[in-house]
């Protein structure tokens, strides 16, 4: 009789390494998708290779709480892109990514999945096929349309929405959704060598509070480098990880600021 | 009197990051950005604190007060 996939993963126990090329097998065997392979593996106590150096940092069972959840990123430029690839990395189950525009060449100084061969090619498709380069065992929907406020019903069953948009109006638009179906929201924003993160939980304000409910802001400056891109994607990421493993000290009510022309960092409080 | 005055972010380009400054008894946030040449129209939707409390353009400050200033970011 033929093994199932509980049996034929038991098999792994003892070894040193579970690899994509085991989890292939075992998913070729039985029919599961990689994604039901690994969860079932982590049941088991087996690692899959790929997570080996997320464990320590945390625990088998945080690996698998993030296999399980849900996050919607809104906005696929140069905070979206770096979040998305952080995510697959470290194995967020069901990524959902929201973006209606094509790249540009100016596009190309800051947003990771970007490259002049995709000059005119759609963000969201760019990053599905970035994602399943990356981690073939997680599920990527990508959504594309412009963020409103009209689409709220997408945002259902997430468990944290991230904030990677690159307009006041939208921004508060989607904090407004999020307040209606109760969703955390990680607001990540970035301008020339600053950036700023939050984490704004259910029946709280900070996003209105940050741009004083004003929905007409339009700045001069549109430059932004790489770098605060990445470590405000970063930190954002990181904001998403804590809330999900319910660890660590979360940005909640406190806007973080980061100014990576003088290396400082500043914390304040965004109460009433 | 006396009040130090930290600015944020592209507020510094040109500026400071913190600074003392002498200033009139009952001066407002408006007339130290006046001073500072720091357009209204783009704080407008900015932050403004008085040792660590919300404040407004109209708010004064007394000796000893900190004031921070911390500009909108809106890019991603």
């Amino acid at each position: 009789m033929e093994k199932g996939l509980l049996e034929l993963i038991n098999d792994y126990r003892y070894s040193l390494a579970f690899s994509l090329s085991d989890e292939l097998d075992i998913a070729g065997k039985t029919g599961c998708s990689l994604q039901e392979v690994e969860d079932a593996a982590l049941s088991q106590g087996v690692v899959p290779l790929r997570y080996q150096r997320n464990l320590g940092a945390i625990s088998l069972q945080d690996q698998q709480r993030l296999l399980h959840a849900k996050v919607s990123v809104v906005g696929c430029g140069g905070l979206g892109g770096f979040i998305i690839e952080e995510l697959a990395r470290l194995g967020i189950g069901e990524i959902s990514a929201w973006d209606y525009d094509y790249f540009q060449e100016h596009n190309l100084n800051r947003q990771l999945m970007s490259a002049t061969r995709l000059i005119g090619s759609s963000k969201i498709e760019a990053a599905a096929r970035q994602v399943r380069r990356i981690n073939p065992g997680i599920t990527f929907n990508g959504i594309y349309r412009r963020f409103t406020g009209d689409e709220i019903d997408i945002l259902e069953q997430q468990q944290v929405v991230i904030d990677a948009l690159d307009n006041v109006p939208a921004r508060l638009e989607l904090s407004d959704s999020c307040r209606k179906l109760g969703i955390p929201l990680v607001h990540g924003a970035v301008s020339n060598w600053y950036g700023q993160v939050t984490s704004q939980f259910p029946g709280e304000t900070t996003l209105e509070k940050i741009y004083k409910g004003k929905k007409n802001y339009r700045p001069d400056d549109r430059s932004v480098l790489v770098f605060t891109a990445a470590v405000t994607a970063s930190l954002q990421v990181a904001e998403v990880i804590k809330i999900l493993l319910d660890k660590g000290s979360i940005l909640r009510q406190k806007l973080l600021l980061i100014d990576m022309l003088a290396m400082t960092i500043d914390i304040i409080e965004i109460g009433g | 009197m006396l009040v130090t005055v930290k600015l944020f972010a592209y507020l510094r380009e040109g500026r400071f990051r913190v600074s003392p400054m002498e200033l009139d008894d009952n001066c407002t946030v408006q007339e130290i950005m006046e001073k500072l040449t720091i357009s209204r129209k783009e704080m407008e939707i900015g932050i403004i604190m008085i040792n660590g409390k919300r404040a407004s353009f109209d708010s004064q400050l007394m000796d000893g007060d900190t004031l921070a200033i911390f500009p909108p970011l809106a890019g991603g």
